[in-house]
């Protein structure tokens, strides 16, 4: 054998016993190590995307989704050309150069460069392949119908978190807890798929408003500010048997999806959060008291012809002076000084009694953030004048649906019922979680209930306060409320500044629908008949044709003819 | 005799274990390399699907904003519809039978 084989054989051999060593290392010697860094290199932790359920009104009809969007990064210490790369994001996600560059600068090694940009506008960025700059998938709430029932949904934060109304409220429903899986990838970073595509998504949540009824409601309330050249506007609408709401809304009001910059005072759901002294829609807690405790009936007279009367040295007059008048008439024409003159019969422990069974001075426990309980004072912090006043809707504070709710008690036959806006929570794949279950409580006889309807039924008849609010073909159960204004520099109540109101349901024997309208500061006008009473009654009547709802008379008066063809 | 006959299996056996060894680690490493290979594709049909849920998401929400009652009244309203007029509405009674009916706000007369 020649030198060079020998030398040959030796080197082979020498390599191969190399490669030997080395996988003795490998794989006996420091296996676990080498196992742990080919782990890291061949899988990546991935977060797992996280939506948040979807809000819908009580028909499926969505009124908050998800839209998928792309959330921009920048590694400052991985970016080549900083300004290059700032001048080429700003040209596409309309940001100031000089802000991306600032972020450039930071030490860290993270930086959000702008969030929830839309998808093309992502891909356009990707296509420049701009070094340092990464992706990360983001979802965006999207709000549909805009600005509609914005007080009552609310709206989330940059990082989908729930910051107003039921986004706020059922924040625990709606989010889902977010989780990281390990995906294997390639060398290139390209993912293997392994067939389990994953997404997390939060519950649904199924509302009791409807959609065609608070577009009903909110646009009547539009045209009313135009109209009154009002400093607000509240109406609500609900079902009276069951508590649910069917519409609520605030003006001024916002968009939901550019709730950022708006005035605290357009965020707010006046509705609940804003207390008003409720004046004559007040007057059915006397009312009622009086009728229930047996101090008089309809038919019970009383004189009003003095056009006043004097309470605890405060003197209290009638808008328009009447004669005698009786306790019908008394709500009907709604009488302060017939009112006055009940309260003072009943005495200020069954007026306060009354006040407290139908929920005035607490919160109507309404799942919705930010409900205020209103304010009533006990008897013994009354003065002299206090009876009167609060028999006529003076000295207490309400929030309009702590007084629909007492309405509610009217048309419902006697109950007080727990106001809601959320009926059930799904999971995303439609199972049933939660069912919100309608709860009352009676709090007035049946037969009291019915004397009472038939009054409330006078007030939008000939005669009543509210004629304007009668609705054609239906008949209305209601009232008016008209209350001063207090003026903050003199401490009095204002001249020129009321709250006109009128509460109601229909039809008035069979309701469907209760609902209140308040109107703040009207220019022109200011009785609850001529401001809110027409407001009410085109809602109602628009309402009703929506809903489907029969005149009344329909059938009694036979005006619908119907034959068989055979 | 017997002794040539193994010596001729014998020299048969060996090749065919080793061609049969080879077939084995090549079918092992093509089965790897198909199962990556069909891990790639999994991972590009899923990146559609993602796309094609994100479009259909997005569609979704088009779909609801077009459908927003407000717009629909107004859309309703330019092509010259208006709001019915609720006193000359006719509510029939849904029957249990299919015939059709005339329906008139006429007051109906005693005969």
């Amino acid at each position: 054998m020649g030198k060079r084989p020998i030398i040959l054989s030796a080197v082979i051999a020498c390599g191969f016993i190399a490669v030997v060593l080395r996988l003795v290392d490998i794989m006996l010697l420091n296996h676990q190590w080498f196992l742990a860094k080919a782990k890291g290199q061949q899988t990546k932790r991935e977060a797992v995307p996280v939506k948040r359920g979807i809000i819908m009104d009580r028909r499926g009809r969505e009124l908050a989704v998800n839209l998928e969007t792309e959330s921009i990064y920048c590694d400052p210490a991985e970016v080549v050309k900083p300004d290059a790369v700032a001048a080429a994001l700003s040209a596409t996600i309309n940001k100031r150069p000089e802000v991306i560059l600032a972020k450039f600068d930071g030490k860290g090694r993270f930086d959000w460069i702008e969030r929830k940009v839309s998808i093309e506008d992502a891909k356009r960025i990707k296509e420049l392949k701009l070094k340092g700059i990464g992706f990360v998938p983001d979802a965006k709430r999207f709000y549909p119908k805009g600005n509609l029932a914005s007080h009552i949904i609310g709206y989330v934060d940059i990082d989908n978190k729930g910051l107003e109304g039921i986004e706020q409220k059922y924040e625990k429903y709606l989010s889902a807890r977010g989780e990281m899986v390990s995906v294997v990838r390639d060398a290139r970073g390209n993912v293997l798929s392994e067939g389990l595509s994953k997404e997390i998504r939060g519950n649904n949540v199924v509302l009791t408003i409807d959609e065609g009824l608070q577009y009903i409601v909110e646009k009547n309330l539009d045209e009313a500010m135009e109209h009154w050249r009002a400093a607000s506007a509240t109406a609500i609408m609900m079902d009276p048997f069951t508590g649910e709401i069917l519409a609520m809304a605030s003006k001024p009001d916002f968009d939901l999806n550019n709730s950022a910059g708006v005035h605290a005072a357009e965020r707010r759901n006046r509705a609940i959060t804003d207390c008003y002294e409720p004046g004559s829609t007040f007057k059915i807690v006397v009312g009622t008291a009086a009728i229930e405790e047996g101090i008089v009936t309809p038919g019970t007279k009383f004189d009003c012809s003095a056009g006043f009367i004097e309470v605890g040295g405060r003197k209290i007059k009638d808008a328009h002076r009447h004669g005698v008048l009786t306790f019908k008439e008394v709500i009907q024409k709604s009488s302060n000084v017939g009112s006055i003159k009940v309260g003072l019969n009943l005495g200020r422990e069954k007026v306060y009694q009354y006040i407290k069974r139908f929920g005035f001075g607490e919160r109507t426990g309404i799942d919705l953030t930010g409900e205020v309980s209103g304010w009533i004072r006990t008897p013994d912090r009354w003065s002299g004048m206090s009876i009167g006043a609060i028999s006529i809707g003076q000295e207490v504070a309400v929030t309009p649906l702590q007084v629909l709710r007492a309405y509610a008690v009217i048309a419902n036959g006697g109950f007080l019922v727990k106001p809601y806006v959320v009926s059930e929570i799904r999971s995303h794949s439609g199972g049933l979680l939660h069912k919100t279950a309608p709860e009352k409580q009676r709090i007035i006889s049946e037969k009291t209930i019915a004397t009472f309807r038939n009054i409330l039924k006078t007030v939008t008849e000939e005669g009543g306060t509210a004629t304007g609010a009668a609705v054609d073909g239906n008949e209305v159960a209601g009232k008016t409320g008209t209350a001063q204004l207090m003026d903050p520099r003199t401490k009095r109540y204002s001249k020129d500044k009321f709250v006109s109101s009128f509460v109601g349901f229909v039809p008035a024997n069979d309701p469907r629908l209760a609902m209140i309208v308040v109107i703040h500061e009207p220019k022109g006008a200011h009785y609850g008949g001529v401001v809110a009473g027409p407001i009410f009654k085109k809602i109602a009547s628009e309402s009703l044709s929506y809903l489907s709802v029969p005149r009344d008379d329909s059938e009694e008066k036979r005006l619908l003819l119907v034959s068989s063809n055979n | 005799m017997r002794c040539r006959r193994r010596s001729w299996f014998v020299g048969v056996l060996k090749p065919l274990s080793i061609v049969l060894l080879l077939f084995m680690i090549f079918t092992i490493v093509w089965l790897r390399s198909s199962v990556v290979s069909l891990e790639y594709r999994l991972s590009s049909l899923e990146k559609k699907k993602v796309e094609l849920a994100r479009d259909r998401k997005l569609l979704l929400a088009e779909r609801s904003n077009l459908l927003a009652i407000g717009r629909l009244e107004n859309t309703a309203a330019g092509s010259g519809f208006a709001f019915p007029d609720r006193m000359r509405v006719v509510y029939v009674k849904k029957g249990s039978d299919s015939d059709t009916y005339k329906a008139s706000l006429l007051a109906k007369r005693e005969h």
